[in-house]
């Protein structure tokens, strides 16, 4: 429940902005001139604004695409990211952005043309080059669609440049916008997902794995291509069980030959990132134990890392085959 | 511990009265507390908010999680008078620097406005807005202290078109904050539990301070220390000092702790 938005000064009549603000009647609107004075100063806890998160609407002035992170891509040539929104409706224990960014505010920017126009030269600048646009890395792609229609408007973009592959990442099962509509062939709607115990644990307020797989295999009927993303891969006691017991009911709800893609990568975290989370949630036991820092980044000690994501792909491989596979290790 | 800060005794009168706070006659601010909230009664402006929280914050080594509340009266164009308001964003007129204080749910029945803080008095009231002449400082100063959550501005309307604010005398301050007081006192509710939750999630507990005590931690291995012995305790419902009394000294305690860690399965419930 969104219980208060700020608003900037310069979108206060944008079309968009006022779609937002009409289904959320009872909000308080506040405006501000920067999201930033909000989202970026000091002196604010992540932890307890998460209780109780304000949406704040942005114009997004530059730096609408950019580039992967090296580990990020799944067979494109070329692999950029871009983010309509910043943060999360869900609260997952492991998620970087909880150590990113000192608010837990959600941050959209309603300039979706802005977005457009640069995904389109960015696509123009490559032509012989196959490119990937993930869209779910600083937000989740679905999960506030009733309120962004953010799909709606981008889908159309990507229908004329059959170049590009759009990425959806998302836990969630606002799936409505996608169902209702004709897939387009350059679209992968990929899932991240989890074995219960680590979603009732450490997932919150995200749908049970049962509910992925229900809206995965409800969006595979009409056609949408479907990406699997098992990362981050969690060490804990019986994860052999728990992970295995997951693949193999991910493979039995779904039609194996028409997933796109499977990616799988163990819990990783840039160092002052990790810091900031453990300053955050001082007794969370995700952060206790095997975890070690080698340049700047915090992940399992290499050989548990090693075991289980092998033990993993192998897992994976009982069920898909390996050239869908794509570690992220 | 919360502190509240009033421009003018007038406005605080009817809180220390309800409080039953008792005068600090040491104090080089007028300044009246109990165990749980200290009142300082700042003066009038921007410089004399601010030192006067500086004072209060270094006398009373609240080192964290103390909450911040400013309540006062305020200026607004088309609001009657003696309405409370919660201040949701203030904005300082002479470098047009904005803050946001949290609209907490707890207080979301209270109406709510902007305020500008401005240099000196004035009546040249705009839309909704309210007017101070303390409230950019108090939310600079009280920012420095504590996170955004543990901050709150109200302000009881005392001068709008109709009532000029020369008219205004401090029996009529005292009068309308008195009437306001059981929404103050919400409003002190509301920073107390939100002061709560942080010092649950956050607060050194005993086995810090035992640790401390007993042996000697460089500032390093303190906090080394800070960071192990919450995860310790989150994994192991045995860890406590009892296990540690026979180390000789801070390294060996740290490192019984990090094997301990090392060591130990992380469950995250059973296989179904």
């Amino acid at each position: 429940m969104i219980n208060t938005i700020y608003v900037e000064q310069d979108v206060l009549e944008h079309f968009r902005t006022k779609e937002i603000l009409s289904r959320f009647s009872k909000a308080e609107v506040i405006v501000c001139h920067h999201y930033g004075e909000l989202f970026n100063r000091k002196a604010q806890n992540f932890r307890m604004q998460k209780k109780n998160s304000a949406l704040i609407i942005a114009d997004k002035k530059k730096q609408f695409v950019l580039s992967a992170p090296d580990e990020y891509g799944i067979g494109g040539d070329k692999n950029y990211y871009f983010s309509h929104m910043l943060n999360c409706i869900y609260d997952c224990r492991y998620c970087f952005l909880q150590g990113m960014y000192r608010s837990a505010h959600y941050v959209l920017f309603v300039n979706y043309e802005s977005f457009a126009d640069d995904i389109v030269k960015t696509v123009n600048a490559f032509p012989d080059q196959s490119s990937f646009f993930y869209s779910g890395y600083d937000c989740d792609s679905l999960a506030l669609e009733p309120v962004t229609n953010f799909v709606d408007f981008i889908l159309p973009v990507f229908e004329n440049l059959p170049a590009a592959t759009l990425e959806l990442r998302t836990k969630s099962t606002q799936i409505r916008a996608l169902l209702d509509r004709e897939p387009i062939n350059n679209c992968v709607v990929a899932f991240s997902l989890s074995p219960d115990n680590i979603v009732a644990h450490l997932e919150a307020k995200t749908p049970s794995l049962s509910k992925r797989i229900e809206a995965m295999r409800k969006l595979q009927a009409r056609g949408w291509k479907i990406g699997l993303r098992f990362d981050p891969l969690i060490y804990h006691a019986d994860y052999l069980l728990h992970y295995s017991a997951m693949f193999k009911q991910v493979a039995n709800a779904l039609d194996s030959s028409l997933i796109h893609s499977i990616s799988l990568g163990a819990f990783r975290m840039p160092e002052k990132f990790f810091r900031n989370m453990i300053k955050l949630y001082p007794k969370e036991r995700l952060f206790a134990g095997s975890l070690e820092e080698n340049d700047g980044m915090v992940s399992y000690e290499k050989q548990k890392e090693q075991e289980m994501t092998e033990y993993c792909h192998a897992e994976l491989l009982t069920h898909w085959t390996d050239e869908k596979i794509f570690p992220c290790y | 511990m919360i502190f509240i800060t009033c421009a003018l005794h007038c406005e605080a009168k009817p809180i220390i009265e309800r409080y039953k706070l008792a005068a600090d006659r040491e104090a080089f601010f007028p300044i009246f507390k109990n165990e749980n909230l200290v009142l300082v009664v700042t003066g009038i402006g921007k410089l004399l908010t601010a030192s006067a929280m500086a004072y209060v914050y270094a006398r009373y080594q609240e080192p964290e999680y103390s909450a911040w509340l400013n309540v006062g009266v305020a200026g607004v164009k088309n609001i009657e008078l003696g309405c409370l308001l919660n201040v949701n964003k203030v904005t300082e007129i002479s470098t047009a620097i904005n803050w946001y204080p949290v609209r907490l749910p707890a207080l979301s029945t209270l109406p709510s406005c902007a305020l500008i803080t401005l240099d000196e008095a004035g009546n040249n009231y705009t839309e909704n807005d309210a007017f101070d002449m303390e409230a950019s400082a108090f939310m600079a100063m009280a920012l420095r202290f504590s996170p955004v959550e543990l901050v709150q501005i109200v302000k009881v309307v005392s001068d709008n078109l109709q009532n000029d604010m020369q008219a205004v005398n401090k029996q009529q301050v005292t009068a309308l904050i008195a009437i306001k007081l059981p929404e103050i006192e919400m409003v002190v509710d509301a920073l107390a539990a939100e002061a709560v939750t942080f010092r649950e999630n956050y607060q050194n507990d005993d086995l810090y301070k035992e640790c401390i005590d007993k042996w000697h931690f460089s500032a390093y291995q303190k906090k080394q220390l800070l960071r192990i012995l919450p995860q310790w305790q989150a994994l192991d419902g045995n860890a406590g000092f009892d296990q540690l009394t026979d180390f000789q000294s801070a390294k060996h305690v740290i490192a019984f702790v990090s094997i301990q860690l090392r060591d130990r399965d992380i469950y995250f419930g059973e296989i179904s």
